[in-house]
């Protein structure tokens, strides 16, 4: 089952580096070159889109529970997200974040194959772990890239924060969005809608961060190359949230370590955690 | 003093009074701030948002007003709370705290004087700047909305934290019914039922199968059963005979009917050119046997791993009536919420007995509200985002 993922993940990340090629070509030359981009684009979407339904219904539960499941949701995530929004706002400035973003997570995907399995444990079987997850991936797709277009202008010296602010203000609805989700799903499992976990710490770090960002752009408008340094810092944030806590001292207190028994691949076998506090 | 610089003072005002708090946290590291049980938490949760809502609709203009209301503030009080609060997010607090947080006032953040102080500034902005734009300002809905949505669950949930109440029992499957409980404070609690345990479920996943080289094991990716089949790392293994339930007798298994034993398989296990590497019966250990492994002449050895839960059910009796209590589905009793916490460990799905939590929060509904008002506000915000300063 792993080996047909490794290469349909690879099959949408070929598409992927396709349409990122032909976007740069595009840059400069109008035309069939846009109508490839679009195809290209759209295939490793179908892909991605794809591979999460077959996982969904081989592994007889939502492909939502280890870290490699999540970076293949956030891969497909990114691109349906930047299409969209680049559609609305009329831009082709998300074309390479956005493309960078899906091939990035999807070669970390490649790079560190994952163990399948089909066990959840039952603190994860709720209505509120589909919506709770995939919201929070989504405004993790936003924010990052914000961060992208952000580093992206810091490096090319184009001092306007107009576009990575506009994503922040997408973005944080969806992160208030999963925040509270989750505190409400909490409160159904656990009996408090926020225990002060360390996880839901870095959650409401990465908050706090985008909130004051937000009711900084007054000044941060006026000094545009502050902006977007605030807004690559402020995905920083969101990285330890999502990733980096898991190295943590904290994690060994942390109830929300659902990836452990499944990742990586090959590791000495932990206690599966029940699911109970 | 210009209108400017005075809207800055209350933030400048603020920084001074957090500084001064942490100091006092420095000298005094076990200074420990609690909220005051019901009704008085109430008390001492609404009346700074009360005292900051008067400010703003007095006098939305003043200079006061203003700058207790202002986005100035509210990013200061924020970066004051996150800087009080980081070291749960980063450390095992408890005893495993490092020396220098605790030196540093840190130890137990949430308890702490800054943490109080930073709280009561956010309570005391949000309320401020709600009330001003009730007063005056464009786009007043959606930020009022939003705003008086958080300040009702952050009010919400401070005030309910105050007046918690979090009790444990634990009932043997059989025993006759029972409404007491043990409060954390060691306080007896009487339930509003009767509740007594007639069944306690522990449904297992079926196992995987485990092949471990040296200290390096990888996992299988199929649920063993009978006639399954699976390749890990170049090992084809295949389940001859399948026991859903056994023990180990003599170092073999026996089929044997209990809710903790075991399953077992009988395997066999080829190379890729279909060379046989060694057969045998796999066992995860348990309370009905010891666990049995095969070795291949390769080196490696296949184990059957531990069944992982699928499922905690605990079957009640409330007051006669059956109910079923699962991870997830609390029971829900005249203001209580009764959780499945735990069971006998040690026996796993034969356990007989079930631990249990009441919790009485009645600031909950406050907290709904202000979380149904917030997700509304920010439902609009996404709708049509606005950047200050930027036309849409």
């Amino acid at each position: 089952m792993s080996t047909m993922l490794w290469w349909g993940e690879l099959l949408a990340l070929t598409a992927w580096a396709l349409a990122l090629v032909v976007a740069v070509i595009a840059l400069r030359r109008a035309g069939i070159w846009h109508t490839l981009y679009h195809i290209w684009a759209a295939a490793g979407l179908v892909g991605v889109a794809g591979l999460l339904t077959w996982l969904w219904l081989h592994l007889d539960r939502p492909p939502l529970r280890t870290l490699g499941e999540t970076r293949l949701w956030y891969a497909g995530l990114t691109v349906a997200a930047g299409g969209l929004i680049a559609w609305r706002l009329g831009t082709i400035s998300l074309r390479l974040p956005m493309l960078g973003l899906g091939m990035l997570f999807l070669t970390l995907n490649l790079a560190l194959p994952q163990n399948l399995d089909r066990t959840l444990m039952p603190a994860l079987q709720s209505p509120w772990f589909v919506p709770h997850v995939v919201v929070y991936l989504l405004s993790y797709a936003v924010l990052g890239l914000s961060a992208g277009v952000a580093a992206w202008r810091l490096i090319r010296r184009n001092g306007d924060a107009v576009l990575p602010l506009r994503l922040v203000h997408t973005g944080l609805p969806l992160l208030t969005l999963g925040l509270c989700m989750g505190a409400i799903w909490a409160k159904q499992a656990w009996g408090h809608y926020w225990a002060w976990d360390p996880k839901e710490t870095w959650a409401l770090l990465t908050w706090i961060a985008y909130v004051c960002l937000i009711h900084g752009e007054r000044w941060l408008i006026e000094q545009p190359r502050r902006a977007l340094v605030a807004v690559v810092v402020c995905f920083a944030v969101v990285l330890m949230c999502w990733f980096l806590v898991n190295h943590l001292p904290s994690t060994t207190v942390s109830v929300h370590t659902y990836t452990r028994s499944a990742e990586p691949a090959d590791q000495p076998p932990l206690p599966a955690a029940n699911g109970m506090r | 003093m210009t209108t400017e610089r005075r809207e800055l003072m209350p933030a400048v005002l603020y920084i001074a009074v957090w500084s001064g708090a942490w100091a006092a946290q420095l000298v005094h590291p076990t200074l420990a701030v609690q909220l005051p049980g019901a009704p008085w938490n109430w008390l001492v949760c609404l009346t700074p948002p009360v005292l900051g809502l008067i400010l703003g609709v007095w006098r939305p203009e003043g200079a006061w007003s203003k700058g207790l209301g202002s986005g100035q503030l509210a990013i200061v009080s924020l970066l004051t709370v996150a800087a009080t609060c980081w070291p749960i997010a980063v450390f095992a607090l408890g005893s495993a705290t490092p020396g220098w947080v605790r030196t540093i006032g840190l130890g137990d953040p949430l308890s702490s004087l800054p943490f109080a102080i930073a709280l009561l500034a956010v309570v005391i902005n949000l309320a401020a700047s709600l009330a001003r734009r009730l007063r005056s300002g464009t786009d007043r809905v959606r930020y009022v909305i939003l705003h008086g949505g958080l300040l009702i669950a952050v009010i919400g949930g401070a005030a309910g934290h105050g007046g918690l109440v979090r009790a444990h029992f634990s009932m043997e499957e059989g025993a006759p019914p029972g409404d007491a409980a043990v409060a954390e404070d060691g306080r007896l609690i009487r339930l509003p039922a009767q509740l007594a345990l007639d069944d306690f479920v522990l449904d297992r996943f079926p196992p995987m199968l485990l092949v471990a080289e040296g200290d390096r094991v990888t996992r299988g990716e199929i649920l063993v059963g009978a006639d399954a089949s699976d390749t890990i790392r170049g090992a084809r293994i295949t389940v001859r005979s399948w026991l859903p339930s056994a023990a180990v007798v003599a170092g073999r298994p026996v089929p044997f009917r209990d809710a903790g034993a075991n399953p077992a398989a009988e395997v066999v296990v080829n190379d890729a050119h279909g060379v046989q590497l060694g057969a045998g019966w796999l066992h995860a250990a348990g309370p009905l046997g010891t666990e049995l492994s095969v070795r291949l002449s390769d080196g490696r050895a296949v184990h059957l791993e531990a069944q992982r839960p699928r499922r905690f059910l605990a079957r009640l009796r409330v007051n006669g009536d059956a109910v079923d209590i699962t991870v997830n589905r609390p029971l829900l009793l005249d203001g209580w919420a009764i959780y499945l916490l735990s069971y006998d460990e040690v026996a796993g799905p034969a356990s007989s007995m079930a631990i249990f939590e009441a919790v009485e929060d009645r600031a909950l509904p406050a907290v709904y509200l202000g979380i149904a008002l917030l997700l509304l506000g920010v439902l609009m915000y996404l709708w049509r985002p606005q950047i200050s300063g930027v036309r849409p």
